[in-house]
């Protein structure tokens, strides 16, 4: 299978100031993910793996070395480009899923393609693909209150997706829910990626999560030290 | 799309967002209310003198000065030949003013003595009283409420007036008084004794003259001839406008801290609400909203409180200031007591302008009221929103 590079980072340093010293978050970390992946970055807390997952999605910016997706560095582009960036190119998972609490499951999921300003006829379109995939039919009109946490997380899903993105990136998607929720919810990432192709970033340290995923990168203070591709036949469950 | 995320967050703020609004809808009723009030008291008192005491704009002669009573020695004139239709026809009215000193009860006191044609009818006060007939020997004379009050006069009784003639020897009138009258502009009433023009001119020996001249309202102003001046109304009504003003002050300190209260009332709102959201904030930003709307949408919110406000104040104000407006407000006193032309019951005067200035005046201070704490945590990285959000 060819390899088609999505997105690359090199020589990434982030750096928070602490107690008035310097802590590098990541120290001169590279690595490349390909088109139609399913990793994850693995590690113990404080590792940095929220830390890249928020630079590879311009949630933030590294303090040295550039990080390209499709091409563009997104390092280098205004908040605003980056805003615009996200929008086109970009979907998240939260580990608290951050729905938006006065809107219902429908109107969660159509957000993304307002913002792609998209037609009323083709975001209905969407949407109900996108809740019918992911078995969320009847909970359309139900406010997130209403949800249970996998229920939750299956809108989140649905939010991410709707918008079939270049790269969706999940932190720590599973980390609020129950081992059978968490499974349900793994099981349809996977499906999406296989299915609909979509490239897949994960961070965690939840071994069900680990189980599922083709490539392992494993960090440890700012640093890739193992960066492990399951053979072809091993990758599927 | 911004505006529909405003509107719901604002209606769930449910008790914020109806202490802020009830807060905020109070100020805007007290402020109309006040404003209404100065501006039913300016009103007042510019219908009243104009009624009572200006008419339609006033010709002086040169260095009359009302408030200098040794201006009177010189400030009288003849009124010119071209006027004398106007006077023939009712249009302008002689009045000459002379300094005098009155002894009623047995007291003195230093009056200003004022002749006007009692058949006048450019001021509303009725001075045909003045035309009593009378014994020979005694003029009629009318005084104000007030003044007959102090000076202990009724209808009928009689006392002495002294003036000085154009020669400077005195003279005195034996006065009866034929006329309490009710005038709202204290001007009119305080130390004025009203004479016949005829009678003042023939004691002071200055026959044809007058110190002022009144033009009826909606008479054409002639163009003013020497010594004359041309008083216009606006001229005559600067000192009630600047009083006006002067009160208007006093409320204006009042309204704006009710309005510096609501508005930091709004702040408070909007900052806690701001910082509470900082998740929601990280999650629309992650979607691809950009900073400028994520300000937007909150400052879109703030102002939606203050537009709400209006509309309130608006719902609430319109019935209860339509009906204060027509019942008027007693006072309890009339402003007459202070000097100040204005009547028992003041009547609030309610016009779309003053409620649109208002309501221009606050809403862009709520905008930036709303804006600030909004333009700064849009500020925030995402990352930053979305982290600190889960604290």
């Amino acid at each position: 299978m060819r390899q088609e590079p999505l997105l690359q980072a090199k020589e990434v340093d982030k750096i928070y100031p602490v107690g008035g010293h310097d802590f590098y978050a990541l120290k001169n970390l590279s690595f490349t993910l390909n088109r139609g992946e399913f990793a994850g970055l693995i590690g113990p807390s404080g590792s940095g793996k929220t830390t890249l997952l928020n630079l590879l999605g311009a949630l933030d910016t590294p303090n040295r070395g550039t990080i390209e997706l499709l091409g563009e560095k997104l390092s280098h582009l205004s908040a605003n480009k980056q805003a615009l960036f996200r929008r086109l190119h970009i979907s998240f998972i939260f580990q608290t899923y951050n729905l938006l609490p006065l809107y219902s499951v429908f109107e969660n999921v159509e957000l993304p393609l307002i913002l792609l300003k998209l037609e009323p006829k083709e975001r209905k379109k969407r949407v109900h693909e996108a809740l019918e995939w992911l078995s969320l039919m009847d909970k359309a009109q139900a406010k997130p209150s209403q949800l249970s946490g996998g229920q939750a997380q299956r809108v989140a899903i649905a939010r991410a997706m709707v918008k079939n993105p270049e790269i969706i990136l999940a932190d720590e998607p599973t980390a609020n829910l129950d081992s059978e929720a968490s499974h349900g919810i793994l099981k349809t990432l996977r499906q999406i990626n296989e299915e609909k192709g979509a490239t897949f970033l994960f961070s965690t340290h939840d071994d069900k999560v680990i189980g599922y995923l083709k490539r392992k990168i494993t960090l440890t203070d700012g640093q890739i030290v193992h960066d492990l591709s399951l053979p072809e036949p091993l990758k599927k469950r | 799309m911004l505006f529909k995320l405003a509107l719901r967050n604002l209606l769930a703020g449910k008790t914020r967002t109806i202490l802020t609004l009830l807060v905020f809808t109070l100020t805007l009723l007290v402020t109309l209310f006040l404003r209404s009030l100065y501006d039913g008291m300016e009103a007042q008192m510019t219908t009243l003198r104009l009624q009572e005491e200006i008419a339609g704009g006033q010709y002086w002669t040169q260095g009359f000065d009302p408030f200098d009573p040794f201006s009177l020695e010189e400030a009288q004139a003849t009124t010119p030949a071209p006027w004398h239709p106007l006077l023939q026809q009712g249009k302008l009215y002689e009045l000459l003013i002379q300094n005098g000193t009155a002894y009623p009860k047995g007291r003195l006191k230093n009056v200003q003595v004022r002749g006007v044609n009692p058949q006048q009818t450019a001021i509303t006060l009725n001075f045909t009283p003045l035309q009593a007939k009378l014994p020979p020997g005694v003029t009629p004379t009318m005084l104000g409420a007030r003044a007959a009050q102090a000076w202990g006069l009724k209808v009928g009784d009689h006392f002495t007036l002294r003036l000085r003639s154009q020669t400077g020897s005195f003279t005195a009138l034996e006065l009866v008084l034929t006329r309490r009258f009710h005038s709202s502009v204290p001007q009119m009433d305080l130390n004025q004794v009203w004479l016949p023009l005829k009678d003042l001119r023939q004691a002071v020996g200055r026959p044809g003259q007058a110190t002022l001249l009144m033009l009826k309202k909606g008479a054409v102003a002639p163009p003013a001839l020497a010594p004359w001046v041309w008083m216009s109304p606006d001229q005559l009504l600067e000192d009630t406008r600047q009083l006006a003003e002067s009160k208007r002050g006093g409320g204006l300190v009042l309204y704006s801290l009710l309005f510096f209260l609501s508005l930091l009332a709004l702040f408070d709102s909007q900052a806690l609400a701001i910082f509470r959201r900082k998740q929601e904030i990280g999650t629309l930003m992650a979607l691809g909203l950009t900073q400028q709307r994520v300000t937007w949408l909150f400052t879109l919110e703030g102002c939606l409180y203050g537009l709400f406000a209006c509309g309130f104040s608006l719902l609430i104000g319109l019935p209860l200031f339509a009906y204060v407006a027509a019942t008027g407000l007693d006072l309890g006193i009339s402003g007459e007591t202070y000097g100040i032309p204005l009547q028992q019951v003041l009547y609030p005067l309610f016009t779309v302008r003053m409620v649109l200035e208002t309501y221009a005046s606050v809403l862009p201070l709520v905008f930036l009221v709303s804006y600030w704490p909004a333009a700064q945590i849009s500020r925030l990285k995402p990352a930053e929103a979305l982290r600190e959000g889960m604290r």
